[in-house]
């Protein structure tokens, strides 16, 4: 006897009203049913409000290559009778055949190269090595286009659970239900559908086809048309998934402020969907309830849990896993062998990830997380590199391997895809022909396809290596040394890969991302501050990448047709990708934000002498030009304008690009804790080693914002402090309130000795007063000519300052990023220059308060402010020896 | 490569790994076989869903034990689990005569396969404690395998999962019987 599946057609327009029917997406676009059956095995029950066109029975009986017996398999995965009454989950993705009109299980051939030949479009941009990236039309496009042709993927998510039943011949009843939703966020409806099923399973009426029918109904019956239209807004999304400070966040999503309405462009933020559903916003979380949904065959109380949504979506698929418990260890040990790897060659890779033990749950968590970094489901196609396609399949059953081997075979064009693959048997182990990693996740052994079936135990060898924890910290630091420049500029970072020495690339090296994935685990940070961190490898190398010439030779074999993003992966082999930094508009903010860095850094050098005046002219002509250019571009668009403000919100300190070449630099024997203790020893005066937490929490902290403030308050005119002891007295004499320090200036310090060294043997004093020295030079020197230059550029640096205040989210980023007195002084130019716009008032909100921090970081937060007391003591007593000194 | 060295340095120090696969149809006791010799322990309560696999030490050999489900559905996928196999078990309930031939037709498919030529066949005719249960003999003249496997190890073994009868002396016929090969 074979089991055929029952489909009813969608009662669901009687139930609802015409208008919802008509305008409104699912949803979710079905809900499926699958049971573990004694004699056949997995098989789909039900199928609502239609059956999926492809898995239908065939009419003779006979089993087709994709019929439901595939889905069954992925909704009821192995050993799930191992745990009767949890919980679990899978999660498949159907694609939609648009020439046989079918999905399937595997993406379908696309019978033309025209994507992949409008992909490497030539721009016309200013260097060739920019020469082909993803312009940020395209990549909106492509993201618009998604929003059409939405059916073309469906992501089915799926609870299983078995329930021991004596009356059943063999002891147990194992069902499931999946919804197949277009929405990405399709984990909002994992606790609607564990409740439904355990429904579906304990009660004698539940397992009826009426279940089915309502759950589709209930979920359809909420307007997520607010959650739609956040979620799309893409270059809104980037920003708010780039914002580390919870308090910001929360004050973002606070109903008390305009910004949600702001951003949503909404004079109120309704109380009800337009179906007349209740919703609540809380913090970043909006929740539906079902308040308009009848059910026929669900209790009541289903009505009574809502549908909580987060609208900050900082990866491509949300889940819910913490990259520190699984993740971070795989990447641990998985860069390392890509390092290994000859990207000359027709370059891919097939992973399998296999947990025998870990829930299903975790395991698709797994798969989807190394998806997310490399931002699959982020555009149209899921590309990663030289064009190709990325598989991404989060539970893989043995029934699918056959069809997994169609998909790579030598005539397929997807034989050079990459794959990461998700399951839960051992066996795949064996089939190795299907695999080139092999990721045992309860054992944490990563096999290579190379050495199998030896065991390849790099956690093994990097505990013996010379690049363990143990060893890093105990040799004492070495900074590698470089000179820093002779006066003049390039205008861009062109000739930084002089100061290297021009050594070969060591495959067995520590790259920086290898570096700071050690950091993270060490520090057990949370999920946003691991994205941070990745963000920020991703930019430092590469701006490094932008303004080193190529050396590599797979990279020059390559030129012609490389894009940037494989240029990058050639390169770095760091896995880890962030598409949109690699777009026009991005590429082009970092080379002038970078460019501007380095310019400023180079003017706040000069010193005194007969060329100075020249030299600074020179400088500032640069700086003019670059802030020029910058405001221009950010004004052009809206997109522009929230492309600068994503990279704002994720520019890291580029001193790192300056000490080492990123290309070939071993990390392993690198202490940042050193490196990046400069920062701090910048702001606060005080030599100090940073422990690993505190690593993280420097590498991620931003720079942007006060790069240009370091403009406004440190170069040229009468002195800011002095015009302020007129206008606010308090601020000047607050012993809190110093004007941001800065960064440049005091890297210039630095920079400016013939070698730059690491050890901080100078005294604060001496620092003081070198700079003081130089501040002062500069003002004595400035001529006419070059004051007004400086004028005209701080004009438009407050111009461009003014314009991200006028986002919603540009604001909080100004907001967090100056003191109070930084504030009061731009606050003041903008008036001298912009009388028109109101001055930004000093606020407490975010300046003089860390970054939300993970919380076990609470109490180091605690020891850092103690620190800064003290140093405020000491500046105090230091400040009344000199007055006393001075009378 | 790495197989075989192992193998070879098993010989030598008196211990060596093998993989064995049992299959059966659906509730011929593969499972509750596998964790009586695993555990000791009656384990039934549900049906197998994709597979179990287990080691169980014996005599110095490691039997690396997969058990995979046997429902009408999951039989085709039995072909993914052939490679690296030494040695094939497969499960009877000789109680259940009506689906012997069904069995029957099942083993014959298993080993008409090229993979899996070269393995040591146990039968275990199960469930011999329930009435109505063929004997051993009757089984193993049922399968004709005397007729039909001229070129192979195999042997018919009658069981009984609950106590553990005929349990040891199948995994001690294997461990004879692969050593040899």
């Amino acid at each position: 006897m074979l089991l055929r599946p029952v489909t009813l057609k969608s009662e669901r327009q009687s139930r609802l009203s015409t208008k919802h029917s008509t305008t409104q997406q699912h949803n979710v676009e079905y809900i499926i049913s699958a049971e573990f059956d004694n004699i056949l095995g997995p098989i789909v029950k039900y199928q609502y409000p239609k059956t999926i066109p492809g898995f239908k029975f065939s009419s003779n009986g006979e089993l087709s290559p994709d019929g439901p017996q595939n889905i069954a398999s992925l909704m009821i995965p192995n050993n799930v009778e191992k745990v009767p009454g949890k919980s679990d989950f899978t999660t498949f993705i159907l694609y939609h055949n648009k020439y046989t009109q079918n999905y399937q299980l595997f993406p379908p051939p696309t019978y033309s190269n025209k994507a992949s030949e409008k992909s490497n479009v030539l721009a016309t941009v200013e260097r060739k090595r920019y020469s082909i990236v993803l312009e940020e039309e395209e990549l909106e496009s492509d993201l618009t286009k998604n929003k059409k042709d939405d059916l073309d993927t469906l992501f089915f998510f799926n609870v299983v659970n078995t329930k021991l039943d004596k009356t059943n011949d063999r002891g147990a009843i194992i069902r499931s239900l999946a919804i197949g939703t277009t929405l990405k966020n399709y984990i909002i409806f994992k606790p609607i559908l564990t409740m439904t099923l355990d429904y579906y399973m304990s009660s004698p009426r539940g397992a009826s086809l009426q279940t089915v029918i309502d759950l589709f109904n209930i979920i359809n019956s909420v307007d997520l048309s607010i959650v739609t239209k956040f979620n799309s807004n893409v270059g809104m999304q980037r920003i708010l998934g780039s914002i580390t400070n919870q308090k910001m966040i929360n004050r973002i999503f606070d109903p008390n402020e305009n910004i949600l309405k702001t951003i949503l462009k909404l004079n109120d933020l309704k109380p009800i969907d337009s179906f007349g559903n209740k919703i609540i916003f809380h913090e970043q979380l909006i929740s539906y309830y079902f308040t308009r949904f009848h059910p026929i065959a669900l209790p009541t109380y289903f009505k009574k849990i809502p549908l909580q949504i987060n609208l900050v979506k900082s990866d491509p698929i949300p889940i819910f896993t913490n990259y520190n418990s699984h993740i971070l260890k795989f990447l641990e040990q998985f860069i390392p062998l890509l390092m290994k790897t000859d990207m000359t060659k027709n370059y891919s890779w097939k992973l399998i990830i296999n947990s025998l033990h870990e829930t299903k749950d975790v395991l698709g968590d797994f798969v989807m997380s190394l998806a997310n970094f490399v931002r699959c489901f982020f555009g149209k196609d899921n590309k990663y590199y030289n064009g190709q396609y990325i598989l991404i399949f989060p539970y893989m059953d043995i029934s699918i391997v056959d069809k997994l081997r169609d998909f790579f075979s030598p005539i397929s064009e997807y034989s050079q895809a990459f794959a990461i693959i998700g399951t839960d048997n051992p066996i795949f182990q064996l089939h190795s022909d299907i695999w080139d990693y092999y990721y045992d996740l309860d054992g944490q052994i990563l096999y290579d396809s190379q050495t199998n079936p030896e065991k390849f135990t790099l956690r093994q060898e990097l505990k013996n290596s010379s690049t363990s924890l143990k060893k890093l910290f105990a040799k004492p630091y070495n900074l590698t040394t470089t000179n820093s420049n002779d006066g003049t500029s390039t205008g861009t970072f062109s000739n930084l890969s002089l100061h290297f020495k021009n050594n070969s690339i060591n495959s067995n090296r520590m790259g920086l991302m290898q570096k700071f994935i050690l950091y993270l685990m060490e520090g057990h940070h949370d999920n946003e501050t691991t994205l941070a961190v990745f963000k920020r490898v991703n930019l430092l190398q590469l701006v490094f990448l932008l303004n080193t010439p190529k050396l590599d030779s797979q990279v020059q074999q390559h030129e012609a047709e490389m894009t940037l993003q494989d240029e990058y992966l050639t390169t770095y082999k760091d896995f880890i990708i962030f598409p949109e930094f690699f777009v026009y508009s991005t590429l082009h903010l970092l080379h002038l934000i970078t460019s501007f860095e380095y310019n400023l850094n180079i003017l706040l050098g000069l010193g005194d002498g007969p060329a100075s005046n020249e030299k600074k002219y020179t400088q500032l002509t640069q700086i003019l030009d670059i802030v020029t250019e910058l405001n221009l571009f950010i004004s052009m668009n809206k997109s522009n304008l929230e492309s600068f403000i994503n990279l704002c919100f994720n520019y890291p300190s580029i001193e790192i690009c300056q000490m080492y070449d990123l290309k070939k630099q071993d990390f392993s024997n690198v202490n940042m804790s050193t490196v990046l203790s400069l920062q701090k020893h910048h702001n606060e005066n005080v030599k100090s080693v940073l422990n690993e937490v505190e690593v993280v929490d420097a590498f991620i902290k931003n720079f942007s914002i006060g790069l240009f403030t370091t403009f406004l308050t440190q170069v040229g005119g009468e002195s800011i402090e002095k015009k302020l002891s007129h206008i606010e007295p308090s601020l000047s004499t607050s012993s809190k309130g110093k004007i941001l320090r800065s960064k440049s200036l005091r890297r210039f310090l630095h920079m400016s000795t013939s070698e730059r060294r690491m050890s901080s043997s100078q005294s604060p004093t001496v620092n003081t007063l070198m700079e003081n020295k130089i501040t002062a030079s500069l003002k004595e020197t400035s001529s006419t000519v070059v004051e007004k230059r400086i004028q005209k550029i701080k004009q438009i640096i407050i111009k461009l300052l003014s314009k991200i205040e006028k986002h919603p989210l540009g604001a909080l980023l100004i907001e967090s990023d100056m003191s109070a007195k930084t504030k009061t002084i731009y606050g003041n130019l903008k008036m001298n220059f912009l009388p028109s716009t109101p001055i930004l008032k000093p606020s407490s909100s975010f300046s003089n308060e860390s970054p939300t921090l993970s919380p076990n970081r609470s109490e180091l937060l605690k020891e850092l402010n103690m620190i800064e007391e003290q140093q405020n003591k000491f500046n105090i007593h230091h400040n009344v020896g000199n007055s006393e000194n001075h009378v | 490569m790495g197989s075989s060295i192992s193998k070879t340095l098993g010989r030598l120090f008196g211990s060596t790994e093998m993989k064995i696969l049992m299959l059966g149809l659906d509730n011929a006791g593969k499972t509750t076989i596998l964790y009586k010799l695993k555990l000791n322990k009656i384990k039934t309560s549900t049906p197998t869903v994709g597979f179990n696999v287990e080691t169980v030490s014996y005599k110095n050999v490691k039997f690396n034990m997969w058990d995979v489900g046997g429902q009408e559905r999951l039989r085709p996928l039995w072909r993914h689990y052939f490679p690296a196999t030494t040695a094939l078990i497969f499960v009877i309930d000789s109680s259940d005569q009506e689906r012997l031939n069904e069995a029957k037709e099942e083993l014959y498919s298993i080993i008409s396969e090229k993979e899996m030529e070269k393995v040591v066949l146990l039968v275990w005719a199960n469930k011999q404690d329930l009435k109505g249960a063929m004997k051993p003999q009757d089984v193993s003249s049922f399968l004709e395998l005397d007729k039909n496997l001229k070129n192979q190890l195999w042997c018919v073994i009658g069981s009984n999962a609950l106590t553990g009868q005929g349990l040891v002396e199948g995994l001690s016929w294997i461990s004879n019987n692969t050593a040899k090969q």
